[in-house]
């Protein structure tokens, strides 16, 4: 088989998650096996193959991590797959890719923690990771799937958000989206819009490895003929360390720059019933299923309550968070953690926030969410 | 019409690939199904479970509000799901391996899954007797579609479990309305 034929699927998220990225162009993998992911990496194993692709089962997520970035500058399109204890270990290395500019593509599934804690059940506690979890200032690009037809639609998003911003984007699922099998539909292959790399594969003079005065520099793919040096120190537009401050400037500011520059076109959000309401839940993942339906019976009695979901975590949905906070009085934010996002949701509306924490282990019950709407606007 | 279906077993009898064939079979007919999957960190042995919606439209929330169907292939699954039932849910369980308490009994089919696989020479089939006996007690799907979904999975294996998908059935018949 080479592309997964165009029609109608009962899949899991995890075969959904696969298969996208085998859409997307993903030609390379290396992992470590892990619940709840570890059926990607199944898949992976004997899909790559199939089309000519690669893969490596790796010694640990450090490796894994170190691995695809070494595909990417080699021109391959490349993931890995994880959880969160995985997760942890490859931060060291994604920000290796942010600074080394490599496109590649990072899910993580989430599942209870901290350290191994609950290996086979939900949780939503590495979304800050996702964030902030790499030292040194990053601008992240982190996507939140909440269906098995979004875990295929956002693999594609990503892969092509990685090939244009060239820095590792991650696909932040969960244990119960992950593995939650429903319908998926599949269109055709042309329907799709797939970003393709291009490679320099000649050095023009002194051109360098990086052109600051551009937003997108194509890559050149190792042992093709373009000489360069890809380093994890700070570097000049050669691809030379340096220690000036002045260089650290035109470097972070280009890495920072060229997601914040193109945040709108990035962002991307769910709305369900916002159009009036004066409280909106704003829930992402899984939460935002039993948000939906709380939502749903609440307007039943009448109450003006609406659901807002960011599809991408980062970089946050800012202009319609503030948007909203005009006309909604008070945020709820449910999260399968004791408080993350909802600091964000804070931070950004100026506005009224309750955090509600729901324990990981479980997808959360829709009713404790209805009465907390009630409460809000009865 | 929304339905929630629990099935529940212990690791390697087959409980996830049965919830996956019922639902393929399921939505051949054109229904909405969603199945969320759990299992206790073992291999084989602890626990597994499925549980299912089924609706005529599309589902948002991933849990049964109410078990209307229990399917069990181990004595826990029957125990620890006891305060999840409601007074109507109909409950199919393996023979041999679950004992049903007498207040259960008259909403309780009993099939001997096992039994029929050995005897139709595909000892790992007994999940797709009890998929047939599914489909034959509570006509969720169709016949036809059952078929389907099991040629789609196993298409190396098909006679061989269309055989105890059709034995299923016809016992599932012998109960259902």
């Amino acid at each position: 088989m080479n592309f997964l034929p165009p029609g109608k699927y009962f899949a899991d998220g995890n075969f959904a998650l696969t298969e996208g990225a085998i859409h997307a162009g993903c030609r390379f993998f290396a992992g470590y096996p892990i619940t709840p992911s570890s059926e990607v990496l199944e898949r992976m194993s004997i899909r790559l193959p199939e089309i000519g692709g690669h893969f490596i089962e790796m010694e640990d997520e450090i490796a894994s991590m170190a691995a695809i970035l070494g595909a990417s500058n080699g021109g391959s399109k490349s993931m890995t797959a994880t959880s969160g204890p995985g997760f942890s270990l490859m931060q060291e290395n994604i920000g290796l890719g942010v600074i080394t500019e490599t496109p590649t593509v990072v899910l993580d599934e989430m599942r209870g923690g901290p350290s191994t804690g609950i290996p086979t059940r939900v949780g939503q506690g590495d979304v800050m990771q996702t964030r902030w979890g790499s030292h040194g200032d990053l601008a992240p690009i982190t996507y939140a799937p909440n269906s098995v037809q979004e875990s295929f639609d956002l693999e594609i998003e990503a892969f092509n958000a990685a090939e244009t911003y060239r820095q590792p984007v991650i696909v932040a699922s969960d244990q119960v989206v992950g593995h939650l099998t429903e319908i998926l539909e599949v269109k055709n292959m042309e329907d799709y819009h797939i970003v393709q790399r291009e490679t320099r594969k000649t050095r023009n003079g002194n051109e360098g490895v990086y052109d600051y005065s551009r937003d997108f520099t194509p890559m050149f793919a190792a042992g093709t003929g373009f000489r360069g040096n890809v380093d994890s120190l700070t570097h000049d537009e050669r691809g030379y360390p340096s220690n000036e401050s002045s260089v650290e400037k035109e470097m972070l500011e280009h890495l920072l720059n060229k997601v914040r520059k193109n945040e709108d076109k990035i962002v991307k959000y769910e709305e369900f019933l916002v159009e009036d309401s004066k409280l909106v839940v704003v829930a992402y993942g899984i939460t935002s299923r039993s948000v939906k339906r709380a939502v749903k019976e609440a307007r039943k009695e009448g109450l003006k309550v609406g659901m807002f979901r960011p599809i991408t975590l980062w970089p946050f949905p800012e202009k319609r968070i503030r948007q909203l906070a005009e006309q909604s009085k008070e945020f709820i934010v449910p999260e399968i953690n004791y408080g993350q996002y909802s600091h964000s949701v804070r931070e950004y509306s100026q506005t009224e926030t309750k955090e509600m924490h729901f324990p990981p282990g479980a997808v959360p019950d829709y009713r404790v969410i209805l009465k907390e709407i009630e409460r809000c606007l009865k | 019409m929304r339905f929630g279906v629990r099935m529940y077993g212990m690791g390697g009898q087959g409980i996830i690939t049965l919830a996956k064939l019922v639902g393929e079979a399921t939505v051949e007919d054109g229904k909405f199904v969603l199945m969320t999957e759990e299992y206790s960190p073992y291999v084989t042995g602890g626990w597994s479970k499925a549980n299912m919606v089924i609706s005529d439209d599309t589902v948002d929330y991933p849990i049964p509000e109410q078990i209307d169907y229990l399917v069990t292939l181990s004595q826990e699954g029957l125990d620890v799901n006891v305060s999840d039932l409601i007074p109507n849910t109909k409950i199919l369980t393996e023979l041999s391996l679950v004992s049903v308490p007498d207040e259960w009994k008259k909403q309780t089919t009993e099939i001997s899954a096992i039994q029929i696989s050995k005897e139709l020479k595909n000892p790992k089939g007994a999940n797709v007797v009890m998929m047939g006996a599914f489909s034959g007690l509570t006509k969720i799907f169709s016949e036809e579609s059952g078929r389907r979904a099991i040629t789609k999975r196993f298409p190396k294996y098909v006679d061989a479990n269309i055989a105890c998908f059709e034995k299923g059935f016809e016992e599932g018949m012998k109960f259902g309305r």
